[in-house]
């Protein structure tokens, strides 16, 4: 027992030093390659750390060969056509004219995860963004839309009706569903078409299909019902 | 850029030369291993072999034991050691035949403990 305990520790030290070398302390700010390290470094060094027929040499040897390549591939990006293949470059997923879908596609993202990502820093809605970058470390950098802000609309929640031409889960209490469709039938629109649809309290829409830029109506019928508290 | 270069080459040259000492060592070591055993094979053959014979192989694998456990799994020098173990106790009983047994597996090990840490390609697939 004691073995293991001292061959752990030896094997924390090393990989503490390695990692501190390595110069990142976000799991956020990781490149692909790096959060590819730090997922084998973690599996190599805990092969060592329980079995103790395995000499402590194979883990110290592995997680130094992972940081070797670190350190090359480092030195390799310096050139931006290396850099762009081993890392990807940023993409503009967003843009005045709506979500870029066959850049999201590329990326193998799905409407409702951009959403999501959006929504995780602080933007509900396609009008509050004019621009969005997806970095290659897979976080989103945006550029708001400020006069979005001033309106009423900017206070209400945007719920997801269609995401990638199919209806969104559990929706059923807060959309009317068939009334939803009718009006996209009178406005000659498929439902697998849309990419994203969205509608608040005030029935504001926010309507995007694919290969068209988005855009917002106010419907005069009731499409969202009033919310419920669980438990009511 | 200097950073990641330096540390690259330091990384490099660090394990090149651990792997190379190693598959020095672990190769030269057990290959006079190898023939001290073989040796042994011929006078366990003639039926000569006695205790004193065997003693030097003993203390040398005690300490290449040691220093084998560094580069070599584990379960190979506890093969290595049983079958010793296993040698010395037929030569001491006079049993010229589990001697003889025995030695034609540890003669064989000797070959395939250094074998199997060099850097070939059967080994890296």
């Amino acid at each position: 027992m004691l073995t293991v305990f001292i061959r752990t520790i030896i094997i924390f030290i090393i990989v503490s030093v390695l990692f501190r070398l390595m110069g990142k302390r976000q799991i956020g700010e990781m490149e692909p390659y790096e959060l590819v390290i730090t997922l084998l470094i973690a599996d190599i060094v805990s092969v060592p750390l329980s079995d103790k027929f395995i000499p402590l040499s194979y883990g110290i040897v592995a997680a130094l060969a992972l940081f070797f390549m670190h350190q090359l591939t480092l030195l390799l990006s310096q050139s931006n056509k290396i850099q762009t293949a081993i890392s990807g470059k940023p993409m503009l997923v967003i843009d005045k004219k709506g979500i870029n879908y066959p850049c999201l596609r590329k990326m193998s993202m799905q409407t409702c995860d951009l959403m999501q990502t959006m929504r995780s820093l602080g933007y509900f809605s396609l009008e509050a963004v004019n621009y969005a970058l997806m970095e290659t470390n897979g976080q989103l950098s945006v550029i708001p839309n400020e006069e979005y802000k001033e309106t009423e609309d900017a206070s209400l929640l945007p719920i997801p009706v269609i995401t990638d031409g199919q209806w969104a889960k559990d929706i059923a209490n807060r959309i009317d569903k068939d009334a939803v469709a009718e009006e996209l039938k009178k406005m000659h629109i498929k439902q697998k078409d849309i990419i994203l649809l969205t509608l608040n309290e005030n029935n504001h829409a926010v309507l995007q299909q694919r290969d068209k830029e988005f855009f917002t109506k106010d419907f005069q019928r009731k499409l969202v019902f009033e919310q419920q508290n669980e438990g009511s | 850029m200097i950073r990641s270069i330096v540390l690259a080459i330091i990384t490099l040259v660090l394990v090149v030369a651990i792997g190379t000492i190693e598959v020095v060592f672990i190769r030269n070591s057990y290959e006079k291993l190898k023939d001290d055993l073989m040796k042994i094979d011929m006078l366990t053959e003639a039926e000569a072999v006695t205790d004193e014979d065997f003693r030097p192989i003993l203390e040398y694998w005690a300490k290449l034991k040691e220093r084998s456990e560094l580069f070599i799994n584990h379960n190979d020098t506890t093969e290595f050691n049983m079958r010793v173990e296993e040698c010395k106790a037929y030569i001491h009983g006079k049993d010229y035949q589990g001697a003889k047994t025995q030695l034609s597996v540890l003669i064989f090990l000797a070959d395939y403990i250094p074998e199997s840490i060099s850097p070939h390609f059967e080994n890296i697939l």
